[in-house]
């Protein structure tokens, strides 16, 4: 066989297809991952114990998210976002309100009926986050192609959906 | 050219957005699944691969800079995980020299050559498969396999010259 003749072979080979479950395998294996960065479900029952620990975490982490959003104003144009980019972002930051909109109602008024003192550590959970929103908001208004601020804004509405799904799931399963 | 996915689901997948890693793996797993099949010439240890190197997406995908399409980034992250296995196997003695694929057609040919293509070696083969049977530039490659254009072109001509004389033999 010629050289040539191989490379249009090769061309010609079938693309072989995986099983139809192996994005259910894939799917499995993210979520884990991404339960494994959010707080174990083990934490209600101890909580008392990781309570203090995790205050401080979180104001630290508004604290420093904070100090850098009010750092980014009159940031250089190589942390702006294009035109186009920014579009798409609107876009993505409207697909999260809208999930969350459709969530939040459900969620929140069941809070109370969640185990144990799951109800008032969701809630002040969310309360964060909404403040979080609210400031990347309101520091957007001023400054809004600005990339940081556009992702810690899109990071915080993703974290609130996801904690407004987990709290359906955790009122479903009790 | 491959069609890429759209910004906005890079976005979400750097949010974590698991939804978005679906798209991502609706648009790309046919090719990504091909070239982790014909690297490791399993079909397990290419639905492990393909598992494996969503899960390097999920945590490194929030680096992803825009700079290399982001095809280009998907399959250069296939590679690696390939290289991984490959090494795994390699450790545990479990070289498979059989080859498992059924295709549908009976061609000898595209058996033969699917076999010979097997027994190339890993970088060789990475650098055919991508340019022969994906359709790859060979600058592309390069940018994938961190290798200079030239190591590319050496390796594909280097391929296919093995490749001829293993035919010959059959």
């Amino acid at each position: 066989m010629e050289n040539d003749d191989i490379l249009k072979q090769a061309a010609k080979l079938k693309r072989p297809t995986p099983s139809p479950n192996l994005w259910q395998r894939i799917e499995r294996e993210l979520e884990q991952q991404n339960e494994a960065s959010l707080p174990k479900p083990t934490l209600k029952r101890r909580s008392f114990m990781y309570k203090p620990l995790a205050a401080a975490a979180i104001v630290l982490l508004i604290g420093l998210s904070s100090y850098v959003i009010f750092s980014l104003e009159g940031t250089p144009e190589s942390h702006l976002y294009t035109a186009s980019k920014l579009d798409d972002i609107r876009a993505l930051e409207q697909e999260y309100r809208k999930a969350i909109n459709d969530l939040e109602k459900e969620a929140l008024s069941n809070l109370d009926a969640l185990p144990e003192d799951m109800g008032p550590l969701y809630s002040a959970k969310l309360t964060l986050l909404n403040e979080q929103i609210e400031l990347c908001r309101s520091k957007l208004e001023v400054n809004p192609a600005n990339i940081h601020l556009n992702k810690y804004m899109l990071a915080a509405l993703n974290e609130k959906k996801e904690t407004l799904k987990e709290i359906l799931t955790t009122q479903n399963a009790g | 050219m491959i069609e890429q996915v759209n910004n906005s689901v890079i976005e979400r997948c750097k949010v974590g957005d698991i939804k978005a890693f679906k798209a991502v793996y609706e648009r790309y797993n046919s090719m990504l699944y091909s070239i982790a099949y014909r690297m490791l010439h399993s079909h397990e240890d290419a639905e492990d691969a393909l598992q494996n190197s969503f899960s390097k997406l999920y945590q490194s995908v929030s680096q992803y800079n825009g700079k290399a399409l982001f095809s280009s980034y998907l399959v250069r992250i296939v590679i690696n995980s390939c290289y991984d296995l490959l090494k795994k196997r390699r450790i545990n003695s479990e070289e498979l020299t059989d080859f498992e694929l059924v295709h549908e057609e009976n061609d000898a040919l595209k058996l033969s050559l699917e076999s010979a293509i097997n027994h190339l070696p890993d970088k060789m083969r990475a650098c055919f498969v991508l340019f022969a049977v994906e359709g790859f530039k060979q600058r592309e490659i390069a940018e994938m396999l961190e290798l200079q254009e030239g190591t590319v072109k050496a390796h594909v001509a280097a391929a296919k010259i093995k490749l001829q004389k293993m035919l010959a033999q059959v």
